[in-house]
Protein backbone atom coordinates (compact mmCIF):
# COMPACT_ATOMS: atom_id res chain seq x y z
CA UNK A 1 0.00 0.00 0.00
CA UNK A 2 1.20 3.22 -1.05
CA UNK A 3 2.24 6.21 1.37
CA UNK A 4 -0.60 8.35 -0.24
CA UNK A 5 -3.54 5.12 0.29
CA UNK A 6 -1.93 5.14 4.40
CA UNK A 7 -3.50 8.72 4.67
CA UNK A 8 -7.47 7.36 3.32
CA UNK A 9 -9.88 7.77 5.94
CA UNK A 10 -13.23 6.59 5.76
CA UNK A 11 -14.60 10.24 5.60
CA UNK A 12 -13.62 11.04 2.11
CA UNK A 13 -14.21 7.66 0.67
CA UNK A 14 -17.71 6.70 -0.01
CA UNK A 15 -16.59 2.74 0.29
CA UNK A 16 -14.69 3.08 2.97
CA UNK A 17 -12.30 0.24 3.84
CA UNK A 18 -13.52 -2.34 0.90
CA UNK A 19 -12.68 1.07 -1.69
CA UNK A 20 -8.95 1.17 -0.45
CA UNK A 21 -8.82 -2.94 -1.16
CA UNK A 22 -10.17 -2.25 -4.46
CA UNK A 23 -7.09 0.43 -4.97
CA UNK A 24 -4.01 -1.19 -6.67
CA UNK A 25 -0.57 0.18 -6.58
CA UNK A 26 0.48 3.99 -7.96
CA UNK A 27 -3.00 4.81 -7.53
CA UNK A 28 -3.47 8.55 -5.19
CA UNK A 29 -6.82 9.31 -4.21
CA UNK A 30 -8.56 12.79 -5.73
CA UNK A 31 -10.43 15.18 -3.73
CA UNK A 32 -13.86 15.42 -4.31
CA UNK A 33 -13.50 18.37 -6.47
CA UNK A 34 -11.65 17.19 -8.83
CA UNK A 35 -13.37 13.91 -9.17
CA UNK A 36 -16.44 16.33 -10.38
CA UNK A 37 -14.52 17.93 -13.04
CA UNK A 38 -13.65 14.50 -14.30
CA UNK A 39 -17.50 13.77 -14.10
CA UNK A 40 -18.34 17.05 -16.26
CA UNK A 41 -15.65 16.52 -18.73
CA UNK A 42 -17.10 13.43 -19.87
CA UNK A 43 -20.20 13.10 -21.89
CA UNK A 44 -22.47 11.01 -19.41
CA UNK A 45 -25.22 13.01 -18.16
CA UNK A 46 -28.87 12.05 -16.38
CA UNK A 47 -29.99 9.36 -16.22
CA UNK A 48 -27.09 7.94 -18.16
CA UNK A 49 -24.63 8.34 -15.32
CA UNK A 50 -23.46 5.75 -13.54
CA UNK A 51 -20.66 6.08 -11.22
CA UNK A 52 -20.77 8.81 -8.55
CA UNK A 53 -17.51 9.60 -8.36
CA UNK A 54 -13.90 9.06 -9.34
CA UNK A 55 -11.91 7.76 -6.29
CA UNK A 56 -8.36 7.48 -7.08
CA UNK A 57 -6.15 7.75 -10.32
CA UNK A 58 -2.89 6.90 -11.12
CA UNK A 59 -0.97 6.26 -14.38
CA UNK A 60 -3.02 4.67 -16.56
CA UNK A 61 -5.61 3.49 -14.06
CA UNK A 62 -8.68 4.76 -12.43
CA UNK A 63 -10.83 3.74 -9.28
CA UNK A 64 -14.55 4.72 -9.55
CA UNK A 65 -17.59 4.29 -7.46
CA UNK A 66 -21.06 3.72 -8.23
CA UNK A 67 -23.47 3.91 -5.71
CA UNK A 68 -26.64 1.63 -6.08
CA UNK A 69 -30.08 3.45 -5.73
CA UNK A 70 -33.60 3.75 -6.81
CA UNK A 71 -33.61 6.22 -9.14
CA UNK A 72 -30.99 4.26 -11.00
CA UNK A 73 -32.38 3.66 -14.78
CA UNK A 74 -32.21 0.06 -14.70
CA UNK A 75 -33.68 -0.64 -11.06
CA UNK A 76 -36.14 -3.35 -11.49
CA UNK A 77 -37.76 -5.54 -8.67
CA UNK A 78 -35.43 -3.83 -6.19
CA UNK A 79 -32.11 -4.18 -7.66
CA UNK A 80 -30.22 -3.43 -10.87
CA UNK A 81 -29.58 -6.09 -13.59
CA UNK A 82 -25.81 -6.63 -13.83
CA UNK A 83 -25.83 -5.95 -17.48
CA UNK A 84 -25.38 -2.39 -15.84
CA UNK A 85 -21.44 -3.92 -15.50
CA UNK A 86 -20.68 -3.12 -18.62
CA UNK A 87 -21.89 0.53 -18.77
CA UNK A 88 -19.81 1.00 -15.34
CA UNK A 89 -17.02 -0.62 -16.71
CA UNK A 90 -17.09 1.41 -19.82
CA UNK A 91 -17.49 4.93 -17.93
CA UNK A 92 -14.40 4.13 -15.87
CA UNK A 93 -12.93 4.08 -18.93
CA UNK A 94 -14.25 7.53 -19.89
CA UNK A 95 -13.05 8.61 -16.50
CA UNK A 96 -9.66 8.05 -17.29
CA UNK A 97 -9.59 9.50 -20.72
CA UNK A 98 -11.78 12.34 -19.06
CA UNK A 99 -8.43 12.91 -16.71
CA UNK A 100 -5.92 13.02 -19.21
CA UNK A 101 -7.94 16.68 -20.08
CA UNK A 102 -8.24 18.27 -16.85
CA UNK A 103 -5.49 20.65 -17.40
CA UNK A 104 -8.10 22.06 -20.53
CA UNK A 105 -10.79 24.15 -18.40
CA UNK A 106 -13.02 23.79 -22.11
CA UNK A 107 -12.10 20.39 -22.40
CA UNK A 108 -14.86 17.99 -23.57
CA UNK A 109 -14.81 14.56 -25.26
CA UNK A 110 -16.97 11.81 -26.63
CA UNK A 111 -16.88 8.30 -27.04
CA UNK A 112 -18.53 4.61 -27.25
CA UNK A 113 -18.20 0.84 -26.08
CA UNK A 114 -16.84 -0.71 -29.08
CA UNK A 115 -16.86 -4.20 -27.09
CA UNK A 116 -16.30 -6.59 -24.21
CA UNK A 117 -13.78 -9.19 -23.95
CA UNK A 118 -13.55 -12.33 -21.19
CA UNK A 119 -16.46 -10.93 -19.56
CA UNK A 120 -17.06 -12.88 -16.23
CA UNK A 121 -19.62 -12.11 -13.44
CA UNK A 122 -20.53 -13.67 -10.16
CA UNK A 123 -23.45 -11.36 -9.43
CA UNK A 124 -27.13 -11.26 -11.41
CA UNK A 125 -27.69 -7.97 -9.49
CA UNK A 126 -26.38 -5.31 -8.03
CA UNK A 127 -27.75 -4.51 -4.64
CA UNK A 128 -29.34 -1.54 -3.81
CA UNK A 129 -27.86 0.96 -1.28
CA UNK A 130 -24.38 -1.28 -2.51
CA UNK A 131 -21.55 0.59 -3.07
CA UNK A 132 -19.24 -0.89 -5.93
CA UNK A 133 -15.85 -0.15 -7.00
CA UNK A 134 -14.79 -0.33 -10.71
CA UNK A 135 -10.83 -0.06 -10.93
CA UNK A 136 -9.87 -0.18 -14.93
CA UNK A 137 -6.62 0.04 -16.15
CA UNK A 138 -5.66 0.78 -19.86
CA UNK A 139 -3.94 -2.09 -21.45
CA UNK A 140 -3.39 -0.59 -24.75
CA UNK A 141 -4.44 1.72 -27.57
CA UNK A 142 -3.39 3.63 -30.34
CA UNK A 143 -5.09 6.63 -32.12
CA UNK A 144 -8.80 6.97 -30.55
CA UNK A 145 -9.07 3.16 -29.55
CA UNK A 146 -8.09 1.86 -26.66
CA UNK A 147 -8.14 -1.28 -24.32
CA UNK A 148 -8.90 -1.42 -20.58
CA UNK A 149 -8.90 -4.03 -18.41
CA UNK A 150 -11.60 -3.78 -15.65
CA UNK A 151 -12.60 -5.00 -12.58
CA UNK A 152 -15.67 -4.81 -9.89
CA UNK A 153 -16.04 -4.96 -6.37
CA UNK A 154 -18.37 -4.60 -3.70
CA UNK A 155 -17.26 -5.08 -0.22
CA UNK A 156 -13.71 -5.69 -0.86
CA UNK A 157 -14.64 -8.85 -3.47
CA UNK A 158 -14.27 -9.04 -6.89
CA UNK A 159 -17.88 -9.44 -8.40
CA UNK A 160 -16.86 -8.80 -12.42
CA UNK A 161 -13.89 -8.60 -14.70
CA UNK A 162 -13.28 -8.05 -18.24
CA UNK A 163 -11.74 -6.18 -20.53
CA UNK A 164 -13.38 -3.61 -22.32
CA UNK A 165 -12.46 -1.90 -26.61
CA UNK A 166 -13.72 1.95 -26.25
CA UNK A 167 -13.29 4.65 -28.94
CA UNK A 168 -12.84 8.36 -27.02
CA UNK A 169 -12.03 11.18 -29.65
CA UNK A 170 -10.91 13.42 -26.23
CA UNK A 171 -10.38 17.12 -26.34
CA UNK A 172 -13.39 18.42 -27.72
CA UNK A 173 -13.14 22.48 -27.23
CA UNK A 174 -16.40 24.30 -26.62
CA UNK A 175 -15.30 27.66 -27.25
CA UNK B 1 12.35 -16.72 -29.78
CA UNK B 2 12.94 -17.36 -33.29
CA UNK B 3 11.30 -15.94 -36.67
CA UNK B 4 9.23 -19.48 -36.84
CA UNK B 5 8.27 -19.36 -33.32
CA UNK B 6 7.24 -16.05 -33.59
CA UNK B 7 5.42 -16.95 -36.40
CA UNK B 8 3.65 -19.81 -34.61
CA UNK B 9 3.01 -17.90 -32.29
CA UNK B 10 1.05 -15.03 -34.28
CA UNK B 11 -0.92 -17.88 -35.99
CA UNK B 12 -2.69 -18.95 -32.73
CA UNK B 13 -2.92 -15.10 -31.61
CA UNK B 14 -4.92 -14.73 -34.71
CA UNK B 15 -7.12 -17.95 -34.76
CA UNK B 16 -7.54 -17.83 -31.00
CA UNK B 17 -9.22 -14.44 -31.15
CA UNK B 18 -11.28 -14.25 -34.33
CA UNK B 19 -11.96 -17.97 -35.05
CA UNK B 20 -9.69 -17.98 -38.26
CA UNK B 21 -8.21 -21.12 -39.81
CA UNK B 22 -4.86 -21.52 -39.47
CA UNK B 23 -4.35 -22.18 -43.08
CA UNK B 24 -5.99 -19.57 -44.22
CA UNK B 25 -2.91 -17.57 -42.66
CA UNK B 26 0.52 -16.81 -44.77
CA UNK B 27 3.52 -14.32 -44.39
CA UNK B 28 1.89 -12.31 -47.12
CA UNK B 29 -1.69 -12.41 -46.41
CA UNK B 30 -3.02 -8.91 -45.39
CA UNK B 31 -4.91 -8.66 -41.91
CA UNK B 32 -7.72 -5.92 -43.22
CA UNK B 33 -8.13 -7.08 -46.64
CA UNK B 34 -7.48 -10.47 -46.61
CA UNK B 35 -8.20 -11.48 -43.16
CA UNK B 36 -10.97 -9.17 -42.81
CA UNK B 37 -10.22 -7.85 -39.85
CA UNK B 38 -10.39 -4.39 -38.52
CA UNK B 39 -8.69 -1.47 -36.47
CA UNK B 40 -11.12 -2.44 -33.30
CA UNK B 41 -9.43 -6.59 -33.80
CA UNK B 42 -5.98 -4.73 -34.20
CA UNK B 43 -6.33 -3.24 -30.86
CA UNK B 44 -6.71 -7.23 -29.08
CA UNK B 45 -3.70 -8.37 -31.58
CA UNK B 46 -1.35 -5.77 -29.80
CA UNK B 47 -2.86 -6.68 -26.65
CA UNK B 48 -2.21 -10.15 -27.32
CA UNK B 49 1.25 -9.12 -28.52
CA UNK B 50 1.85 -6.93 -25.59
CA UNK B 51 1.66 -10.20 -23.38
CA UNK B 52 3.81 -12.24 -25.64
CA UNK B 53 6.39 -9.74 -25.92
CA UNK B 54 6.33 -8.32 -21.98
CA UNK B 55 6.83 -4.96 -23.92
CA UNK B 56 3.76 -2.30 -24.56
CA UNK B 57 3.67 -1.99 -28.75
CA UNK B 58 5.04 1.18 -29.77
CA UNK B 59 1.31 2.60 -31.30
CA UNK B 60 3.05 4.36 -34.05
CA UNK B 61 4.75 1.50 -35.57
CA UNK B 62 1.40 -0.78 -34.62
CA UNK B 63 -0.09 1.78 -37.18
CA UNK B 64 1.77 0.96 -39.79
CA UNK B 65 1.62 -3.17 -39.28
CA UNK B 66 -0.78 -4.77 -42.34
CA UNK B 67 0.39 -8.67 -43.21
CA UNK B 68 1.30 -10.98 -40.89
CA UNK B 69 4.91 -10.93 -41.63
CA UNK B 70 4.85 -7.72 -40.85
CA UNK B 71 3.60 -8.43 -37.88
CA UNK B 72 6.58 -11.04 -37.29
CA UNK B 73 8.88 -8.28 -37.82
CA UNK B 74 7.55 -5.85 -35.05
CA UNK B 75 7.76 -8.73 -32.57
CA UNK B 76 10.77 -9.53 -33.78
CA UNK B 77 11.61 -5.38 -33.04
CA UNK B 78 9.85 -5.34 -29.75
CA UNK B 79 11.90 -8.27 -28.40
CA UNK B 80 15.08 -7.05 -29.88
CA UNK B 81 14.27 -3.30 -27.59
CA UNK B 82 13.68 -5.19 -24.92
CA UNK B 83 16.52 -6.98 -25.10
CA UNK B 84 18.49 -3.95 -25.65
CA UNK B 85 16.73 -2.34 -22.09
CA UNK B 86 15.02 0.34 -24.48
CA UNK B 87 12.34 2.18 -23.16
CA UNK B 88 8.99 1.14 -23.66
CA UNK B 89 7.02 3.76 -25.74
CA UNK B 90 4.97 6.72 -24.40
CA UNK B 91 1.34 6.01 -24.56
CA UNK B 92 -0.51 7.36 -27.29
CA UNK B 93 -3.41 9.39 -25.72
CA UNK B 94 -6.93 10.21 -26.98
CA UNK B 95 -6.37 13.85 -27.28
CA UNK B 96 -2.72 13.56 -29.18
Amino acid sequence: MTEELSKVSDTNVAGGSSSIAALSDGMALLEPEISQKILQIMPHRTPMVFIDRVVALGEGRVLCESEIRDDHILFRNGAVSAVAIVEIFAQSAAALIAAGLLKDPNARMAGALLGARNLFWSVETLELGKTYQCRAVDNWGAGALRQLECELFCDGESVAKGAINVVATGDIPTG
Amino acid sequence: MTRDEIFSAVVDILVDNFELDANDIKGETTLYEELDLDSIDAVDIFVALRDLTGRRPDPEKAKAVRTVDELVAFVEQELADKAAGKPEPATDRPSE
